[in-house]
């Protein structure tokens, strides 16, 4: 049937083998800008880091600066930092939740969960020098409230201990963009939840708490976990906050590095590396962590 | 030969472990035809479409429209319309602006584009609707829109895939029966991929029904369902009574079913075991005969469905359960249930589905 | 009901209190520089200094230059990645998690270590400050124009195009970008907030940047930095507020995308 036919033969450049309409080299192109740059600016510092972090000043390779870190001085700069982390992501991520769920399960009016969306989204950008400033004007040694807790009270709260400079003042101005971020997390989250589970818990006789226990809570349980690994990143990584509060005064592992980039105090910059790489190490487990734990809630929250 | 041709065409996905999507498909469609590929999920229906349309390339085998082979030309060097499932209108832009892309891509004049965007609005009766935007229409409106924007090119075929699946029941009613007037106005050869057998019978001139990347049968709506040719096409298309019949004797082609034995007036294959499948259509299994009927079963009435114009009598044949379908009619008195009836049909109506 | 009602407005309160506090107190400070009187003397001192509109120019430069780099490199990236290279997107959601991992104090490290010395000096031009903001706003870039894509149904309308006959450059031009548009904003928005008061690479690199200027500025005065903190967060706000508008009236639905910090 086919020879008895005319077949015009479209014009293309080899007719003879099959061709798929774009070629997987064309593709590549296309790619090639986000590759190089990745790779110049992204990929190639952090090897650097992990090579430097290994090597000697002479450029030999070395476990000491991996050594180093086991001092005092770094170990507990890792302390005070994964404190920090720990305690801003676990009440950013309970207030963060709570708020969430006032402004989605609470009954409220519409427009409490809108302002509260877009007051997050510009508070969680809202980090560094101006939010430092802001806490530094609220509950600094001059701030408004420090000095009217002392007008109506008669007691400085710095007498009772409290500084901003130390490790509460930071925790306290860390959940400024750590709870909006939660509440972001959040929120879609817990719309994702659909009421007809509900309802149909309800339609068989369980209490709201029951609902909540059984089904709400552990549906959502690896979501609200894998926010607040990431919110402990958010907190680790942190250098631009702490500094302009504390001037570098606070040994955090990100103030440290900080340093030594600027060739300050310990002038050994292979410590430098090994800091940046633990940071990584430490960065690194937590994305990880975070993207398991994503991974069981997805299938259930689409 | 036929305006579109599909030979041998074969589609495999993956590399490791290819599976096949695609097999065997041969098709010649006529010009100004309007053919359906029926068949349920999965059963490379749309993917045939996708390859005719050029958004998929055939692993193997060759497509010709209009004698041309463009097996391997892109999708926008061929002169096919597409009509997709979720419209894809543009949302930049206006219902003018959708229509009148394909002619602004060739570079027509405007006033030669003003003058086919205007007769194809009134071809979809939406002259009014010119100025509005994609979101501001309802979905069978779109749909119309995706219509008109696919024929202005004065493409060679259409293809539409499931065009009506995302539409509410009464709209799509409407909506098949503009889209086959259209067609047929315009004369234009036409493939149509469905999983509504009910679009497929009364949109078609004929359908390939497809299962599982292979065609089962092509015919007309007719062909398809009175004569299936395989228990697929049987069972997918209308609605079917399945029962299990003894072989009495297999050259006179006599069979009993509940004890009562009947001809079906042919012989059967001589490959036949004790027991065959049979299968009749509930709308021909009367209970008050007419002149094809030649046999009857004596029932037992169990159920009676009202189904509006239909209504639907179960009946106990021995120990099958087969429906019985005949239309409402307020006159005529229904049985009851449990009464003792007679159901008349013809041999020629009785399929055997498999030895 | 009551009960959960009263609980949720409580929950809401104390948010409200912790966070709105701090920004009244600021402002009130703000206005406290002249002794005794409630004036605008901090915020008539910052913008009277040189400084402050010489940093935040450059700043502004700077966010300019990451838009624009950013978008180019990411718009056809997640094109292709969505429409042709469907397998590649596991590893390019990963790449843009990095950021995260590697974040600005460790790539600034990076960068010094890399690019300050010969061969390949690039601590002398602007350009490494760029190429290091485009990799801190990369993750958000890339997710607000995949969620664009994505809201589009880019597949199809790409598809669509082309068995109308169009050829690829009307397709992104005519097509995709257009409806790209408020993806294109959010994104240039978010990338705005991040870098004009970025300080950790600024400062780092020891480039005359607003958030360096700040920082100076809080070391040494006292009621200017608050006026900066109020400019600042009117400033972020406003961006947001931009973000949320563009959303509202684009012609297709937009999800929002919010910041990590």
């Amino acid at each position: 049937m086919l020879s008895k036919m005319e077949v015009k033969q479209s014009n293309l450049k080899d007719g003879a083998t099959p061709r798929p309409t774009f070629s997987i080299f064309r593709d590549f192109l296309f790619l090639l800008p986000f590759v190089i740059f990745v790779v110049a600016f992204l990929i190639l510092p952090t090897i650097s880091i992990f090579i430097s972090a290994f090597q000697d000043p002479s450029g030999k390779f070395t476990l000491q600066n991996i050594k180093d870190l086991f001092t005092p001085y770094i170990m507990n700069a890792y302390l005070l930092s994964i404190k920090v982390s720990l305690f801003t992501a676990v009440f950013g991520a309970l207030i963060g939740f709570m708020l969430a769920y006032a402004s989605t399960f609470g009954k409220l009016p519409s427009w409490v969960k809108s302002y509260l969306n877009t007051f997050s989204g510009v508070a969680s950008n809202f980090a560094s020098v101006p939010l430092a400033f802001a806490f530094i004007s609220t509950l600094g040694r001059v701030g408004l409230l420090t000095a009217l807790i002392q007008q109506i009270f008669h007691v400085s709260i710095y007498d009772l201990g409290f500084n901003l400079y130390s490790f509460w003042g930071l925790c306290l101005t860390y959940l400024y963009f750590q709870i909006p971020l939660m509440v972001l997390l959040m929120t879609p989250a817990l719309e994702g939840m659909k009421k007809e589970w509900r309802e149909g818990a309800e339609n068989l006789g369980a209490t709201p708490s029951q609902y909540w226990l059984k089904i709400g809570l552990p549906i959502l349980f690896p979501t609200i976990i894998a926010n607040t690994v990431l919110l402990f990143g958010n907190a680790f990584g942190a250098y631009a906050t702490a500094y302009a509060l504390t001037g570098g005064f606070l040994n955090l592992v990100p103030i440290i590095i900080g340093a030594e980039i600027r060739g300050d105090i310990l002038h050994n910059v292979g410590l430098g590396y090994a800091l940046a790489l633990g940071m990584i190490v430490i960065m690194g487990i937590t994305i990880l962590s975070y993207n398991y734990l994503q991974s069981k809630t997805a299938r259930w929250l689409k | 030969m036929g305006f579109v041709e599909l030979i041998d065409v074969k589609k495999y996905f993956g590399k490791d472990n290819p599976v096949p999507a695609v097999t065997n498909f041969n098709l010649s469609v006529e010009k100004g035809e309007f053919v359906s590929l029926l068949g349920p999920s999965g059963c490379g229906k749309t993917t045939t479409l996708r390859m005719i349309a050029g958004f998929e390339t055939p692993t193997e085998g060759k497509i010709i429209i209009d004698g041309v082979d463009v097996t391997y030309l892109p999708p926008n060097k061929r002169n096919v319309g597409m009509v997709f499932q979720s419209y894809a209108l543009f949302p930049n832009m206006t219902v003018f602006d959708n229509i009148a892309f394909g002619l602004r891509v060739k570079k027509k004049s405007e006033s030669e584009i003003k003058k086919r965007v205007e007769e194809m609005l009134n071809l979809i009766h939406m002259t009014e609707f010119r100025t509005r935007y994609p979101h501001q229409l309802s979905g069978g409106q779109q749909q119309r829109v995706a219509l008109a924007r696919a024929l202005a090119i004065y493409p060679e075929v259409l293809l539409l895939d499931e065009p009506l699946s995302a539409l509410d029941a009464k709209i799509r009613v409407e909506l098949r029966s503009e889209i086959r007037a259209i067609q047929q106005k315009l004369r234009i050869t036409t493939i149509y991929v469905t999983h509504d057998q009910e679009e497929a019978l009364t949109m078609s001139d004929r359908v390939v029904v497809m299962n599982k990347g292979v065609i089962e049968q092509v015919g007309t709506p007719q062909e398809i369902y009175n004569n299936p040719k395989t228990q697929f096409v049987a069972s997918f298309v209308g609605t079917l009574n399945f029962l299990e019949a003894g072989v009495v004797e297999k050259n006179n082609g006599i069979l009993e079913v509940g004890g009562q034995k009947f001809s079906i007036g042919r012989a059967l294959s001589e490959f036949a075991s004790d027991k065959v499948t049979i299968a009749i259509r509930p709308e021909r299994l009367r209970i008050v005969p007419d002149e094809t009927c030649n046999n009857s079963f004596d029932a037992v009435v169990t159920r009676i469905t009202f189904m509006g114009a239909i209504v639907r009598i179960h009946v106990k044949i021995g120990d099958a359960l087969v429906a019985c379908d005949t239309f409402n009619n307020p006159k005529l008195g229904l049985p009851e249930i449990g009464d003792k009836i007679r159901v008349y049909f013809s041999t020629e109506d009785v399929l055997v589905l498999s030895v | 009901m009551k009960k959960s009602r009263f609980w949720a407005w409580f929950w809401i309160l104390l948010g409200a209190l912790y966070f709105l506090l701090p920004l009244f107190s600021t402002f009130l400070f703000s206005l406290k520089m002249k002794k005794g009187v409630l004036s605008f003397a901090a915020y008539q001192s910052v913008l009277k200094d040189p400084q402050f509109f010489k940093t935040f120019i450059f700043s502004l430069e700077m966010s300019v230059l990451t838009i624009i780099v950013g978008l180019a490199i990411i718009v056809p990236t997640a094109f292709w990645v969505r429409l042709r290279l469907k397998g590649l997107r596991p590893i390019v959601e990963f790449i843009t998690q990095m950021p995260f991992v590697v974040s600005p104090i460790v790539l600034v490290f990076g960068l010094i270590r890399l690019y300050s010395k010969p061969p390949v000096q690039l601590t002398r031009t602007p350009l490494l400050l760029v190429m290091g903001y485009v990799v801190l706003s990369l993750p958000y870039i890339y997710r607000s124009v995949d969620n664009g894509l994505m809201a589009m149904d880019v597949e199809r309308l790409t598809e669509a195009a082309e068995s109308l006959g169009a050829g690829w450059t009307t397709i992104l031009f005519k097509v995709i970008l257009p409806n790209l548009k408020s993806a294109l904003i959010s994104g240039t928005f978010l990338t705005f907030a991040i870098v004009i008061g970025e300080l950790t690479m600024a400062s780092m690199l020891a480039w005359p940047a607003f958030g360096p200027y700040m920082a100076l500025l809080g070391q040494n005065r006292a009621y200017e930095p608050a006026a900066l903190a109020i400019m600042s967060f009117a400033l972020t706000w406003a961006a947001m507020g931009v973000i949320q508008w563009v959303g509202r009236t684009s012609f297709v639905k937009q999800e929002q995308v919010g910041g990590i910090h």
